[in-house]
C-alpha cells in the first residue's frame, strides 16, 4: 500500500508545544516516527552566562512557565552549593510548599490535556477549574499566579504569614475532594480506560535502557524520585510516599500524577504544620570560587539537572540544563510505532512533553540540518 | 397543514442554527463556561460566506462547492417527507429518508477525498468506516417501521413505549450521524485537525456547516417523529429539544472512541439492541 506521510505539529491543535512529528503510516498503523525540535529556541543558556548570578535566578524561572519555580530552585540551590551556604529552615518549607503546588498545578493541566486529546474536553474544563485553586494558592504566597519567583539566593523573598496559611490550608481542604473526586473519575470512567490501556507502553527495562525519568518512570516501576534520591531542600523531614505502577501504559502514567497529586497535598500541608517562625532568607557572602557544582531537583515531569561553572567572576561561565522532557522525548519512537494515528495524541501526552525548555538550537541552511561543534559555535560567536 | 416552498425552506435552516446554537450554549454551561449567544452559528455561517473560499492546488473547486450545495439540498429534500410538511408522503418514503441520509454524508465524504492532503483523506476514510457500522442499525430502524407503517404520515403517536430500545439505539445512531463524542472520529481535531472539512473555506464551508446543522435538525426531528410523533406542534418542538439535552448530555459526558472501538462499540451495542425490540415486535 502506499505510505502516507502525516505531519503532526510543529503547529497542531493537538499539541500546543512546538514538536515536528514526521509519522508514517500504513493505513491507520504507525510504521515509522521521526521527530525533530528546536522551533522554540529562546538561547536561555546562553543569556545566563551574560548575567549575573542574581539577576539568573529570575531568568531561570522565566525557562518555563509551568515548572517555572522548580528551575529557579534547581538553579538557586546550585549556587548555594557553590557559595556554601544553608538556608533556613522556613525557607525551606515555604520552597518545599512552592514546589508541591506547582507539581499540583502542573499535573492538574496535564491531566486537561489528556482529557482534550481523547476528545474528552469536559475533563479539561473541570481540571483547569480545579487548578484555579492552586493559582489562587500560589498567589497568595507569592503574589503571582504562574512565574513565581519566590526563590533568591540565599532563601526565599517573601514570609508566609499566620492568615495566608490559614487561608492556604482551606483551599488545599477543598482541592482534596476536587482531586480525589477526578481520581475516581480517571479511575473508573471506561472510555477514558479504553483509551489509555495498554496504550505507548513502556515496562522496566525500556526505562532503564532509555534513562526515563519523572512520573513516566515511575509508571513502570521504576522507583526514582530526586526527592527521594537527593533529599534535598526539607524532603528529608517530611514522610511521602512515592507513587508507582507496574504497567507503564498511558493509563498508568495518568495514575500515578493523579495519585501524585494527592501525595502533593498531603506534602504542601505536612510543610504548611512544621513551619515555625524564623527568618527567610539569610545574607549570602559574595565571592563566587572558582568550582563547578550540579544541582537536582525533581520537577513535575522528571528529574530536572543544572550544571553550574564558576570562573570566579559574577556571571557564571557556563549553565547546562538538562530537562526531564529531554531525557524522556527519546521514548517517542517506543511508544508510537504500531499504534493508530488515533492513539499518537495520547500517547505522546501521557509523556507530558514541554518543549519550550526542552528546546536545542538547531541550524537549518539551504533545507538540511547541520550540526556544529562546540569549537564552531565558539567561532561563531566571536564574528 | 400545508405551508409554502419559502418556509418549508427556512424554517429548518433556522431550527439547525438554533438547535446548534443551543447545544453550543448548554454544553457551555455544563462545561462550566459561558459559551457563545445562540444565534452564534447563524453568525458564522453569515460571516465565512464573505470570505474568500480559497482553491486548494490538485481539488476540484467546482466538484467541492458542488457537493456542498448537494449536501444542504439533500437534507432539505428530506423536510419535504416530514408529516408537518406533507408534500412528498407516499408510500415507501422512508426509503427516500433513508437514501437522502447517506446521501449527504457521500457528499461529506467526496469532499474529503477530493483534497490532495492526509488529513482530509483519513478523515474520509474513518468516516466510510463508522457510515459501514451505524447505517445498517439505521437501515433496520427506518424500514421496520415502513413495513409496519408504510409512510411517515401514517405512524402512530408514542411509538418509543412500545420500542424503547429502538429509541436507545437511535440516539447513539444519531450521535454516529451528528460526528458527536463518542463517534467524533471522522473530525477528530487533536489527530487531523478538521477531518474531511480541514481544507475548506469559505462559500464551501459555509455550506457544510449549514448542512450540519440542517443534518443535527433532521436527525432530531426524525427520532421526535418516529418515537414521539405528536400532532402539535409545541409538542413536537419539546419533544425535539428533550432528544437534543439527550445528544448534548452524551457529547459533553464522553470521550471520543478510536475508529475500531468506536466500530465494535456500534455493530455489538445497536444491533443487539435493535434484534431484541424486532423479536418483541414479531411475537
Amino acid at each position: 500500500m502506499h505510505k502516507l506521510m502525516v505531519p503532526f505539529g510543529p503547529a497542531h491543535p493537538a499539541l500546543p508545544e512546538p514538536v515536528y512529528l514526521k509519522l508514517f503510516l500504513d493505513g491507520e498503523e504507525i510504521e515509522d516516527v521521526d521527530f525533530s525540535v528546536g522551533y522554540n529556541h529562546k538561547g536561555i543558556e546562553k543569556a545566563l552566562e551574560e548575567t549575573d548570578y542574581f539577576k539568573n535566578v529570575f531568568l531561570s524561572g522565566r525557562i518555563c512557565g509551568i515548572c517555572s519555580s522548580a528551575h529557579s530552585t534547581c538553579y538557586t540551590l546550585g549556587v548555594e552549593k557553590l557559595l556554601n551556604i544553608e538556608i533556613p529552615d522556613k525557607a525551606k518549607f515555604i520552597r518545599v510548599i512552592v514546589s508541591e503546588l506547582e507539581r499540583l498545578h502542573s499535573h492538574l493541566l496535564w491531566l486537561g490535556l489528556l482529557g482534550h486529546e481523547m476528545g474528552f474536553d469536559t475533563l479539561f474544563m473541570l481540571a483547569f477549574r480545579e487548578r484555579e485553586y492552586v493559582l489562587e494558592s500560589l498567589e497568595l504566597i507569592t503574589g503571582k499566579r504562574v512565574v513565581h519567583d519566590i526563590n533568591m539566593i540565599g532563601g526565599v523573598r517573601r514570609d508566609l504569614s499566620h492568615e495566608i496559611m490559614v487561608k492556604l490550608v482551606k483551599n488545599l481542604e477543598i482541592l482534596e475532594g476536587k482531586v480525589e473526586y477526578l481520581r475516581k473519575l480517571v479511575r473508573k470512567d471506561s472510555l477514558i480506560r479504553r483509551r489509555t490501556l495498554r496504550i505507548g507502553k513502556l515496562d522496566k527495562r525500556d526505562v532503564e535502557e532509555l534513562c526515563l525519568v519523572g512520573p513516566v518512570a515511575r509508571a513502570s516501576g521504576v522507583l526514582y524520585d530526586i526527592r527521594r534520591a537527593d533529599k534535598y531542600l526539607a524532603y528529608d523531614d517530611l514522610n511521602f510516599k512515592i507513587v508507582t505502577q507496574k504497567k507503564g501504559d498511558a493509563s498508568a502514567r495518568t495514575l500515578v500524577r493523579v495519585r501524585e497529586m494527592l501525595e502533593s497535598l498531603r506534602l504542601a500541608r505536612l510543610a504548611i504544620a512544621f513551619i515555625e517562625p524564623g527568618p527567610i532568607k539569610v545574607k549570602p557572602f559574595l565571592i563566587f570560587p572558582e568550582k563547578e557544582v550540579i544541582s537536582r531537583v525533581e520537577a513535575p515531569r522528571g528529574e530536572l539537572i543544572y550544571y553550574i561553572r564558576s570562573n570566579g567572576t559574577d556571571k557564571p561561565a557556563r549553565v547546562k540544563i538538562r530537562t526531564p522532557t529531554y531525557a524522556n522525548l527519546i521514548s517517542l519512537k517506543k511508544i508510537l510505532v504500531g499504534h493508530t494515528l488515533a492513539d499518537v495524541p495520547v500517547a505522546v501526552a501521557s509523556l507530558d512533553p514541554c518543549l519550550s525548555c526542552t528546546d536545542r538550537v538547531t541550524i537549518v541552511k539551504n533545507g538540511k540540518e547541520k550540526i556544529i561543534k562546540w569549537e564552531d559555535l565558539h567561532d561563531h560567536e566571536h564574528h | 397543514m400545508i405551508m409554502s416552498i419559502i418556509e418549508i425552506l427556512f424554517i429548518p435552516i433556522f431550527l439547525g442554527f438554533v438547535y446548534e446554537g443551543i447545544l453550543r450554549k448548554v454544553a457551555a454551561r455544563m462545561q462550566n463556561r459561558v459559551g457563545p449567544p445562540i444565534w452564534q452559528p447563524l453568525l458564522d455561517f453569515i460571516k465565512l460566506l464573505s470570505k474568500e473560499s480559497f482553491e486548494v492546488i490538485g481539488s476540484h473547486h467546482f466538484l467541492i462547492s458542488f457537493l456542498s450545495i448537494l449536501a444542504v439540498a439533500s437534507l432539505l429534500v428530506i423536510v419535504f417527507t416530514f408529516p408537518f410538511v406533507s408534500l412528498l408522503n407516499f408510500r415507501w418514503d422512508f426509503i427516500l429518508v433513508i437514501y437522502l441520509l447517506v446521501f449527504s454524508t457521500a457528499c461529506f465524504i467526496l469532499a474529503g477525498f477530493s483534497f490532495p492532503s492526509p488529513y482530509p483523506l483519513i478523515g474520509s476514510t474513518r468516516e466510510i468506516t463508522l457510515l459501514l457500522a451505524y447505517e445498517l442499525p439505521l437501515i433496520i430502524i427506518l424500514l421496520f417501521f415502513g413495513m409496519s407503517y408504510y409512510s411517515l404520515l401514517l405512524l402512530p403517536e408514542n411509538l418509543i413505549v412500545s420500542f424503547p430500545l429502538f429509541f436507545t439505539a437511535f440516539l447513539l445512531i444519531t450521535q454516529a450521524k451528528l460526528g458527536y463524542q463518542p463517534f467524533n472520529i471522522g473530525e477528530a481535531e487533536q489527530e487531523i485537525v478538521a477531518g474531511y472539512l480541514t481544507e475548506c473555506s469559505g462559500f464551501e464551508l459555509a455550506m457544510f456547516n449549514l448542512a450540519k446543522s440542517l443534518r443535527m435538525f433532521i436527525m432530531i426531528s426524525l427520532a421526535s417523529i418516529l418515537f414521539f410523533n405528536f400532532k402539535n406542534i409545541v409538542a413536537f418542538v419539546l419533544s425535539s429539544l428533550i432528544i437534543l439535552f439527550f445528544v448534548i448530555l452524551l457529547r459533553v459526558t464522553l470521550a471520543r472512541f478510536r475508529i475500531d472501538q468506536g466500530f465494535k462499540f456500534l455493530w455489538l451495542v445497536s444491533i443487539p439492541l435493535i434484534l431484541i425490540d424486532l423479536i418483541r415486535a414479531m411475537l
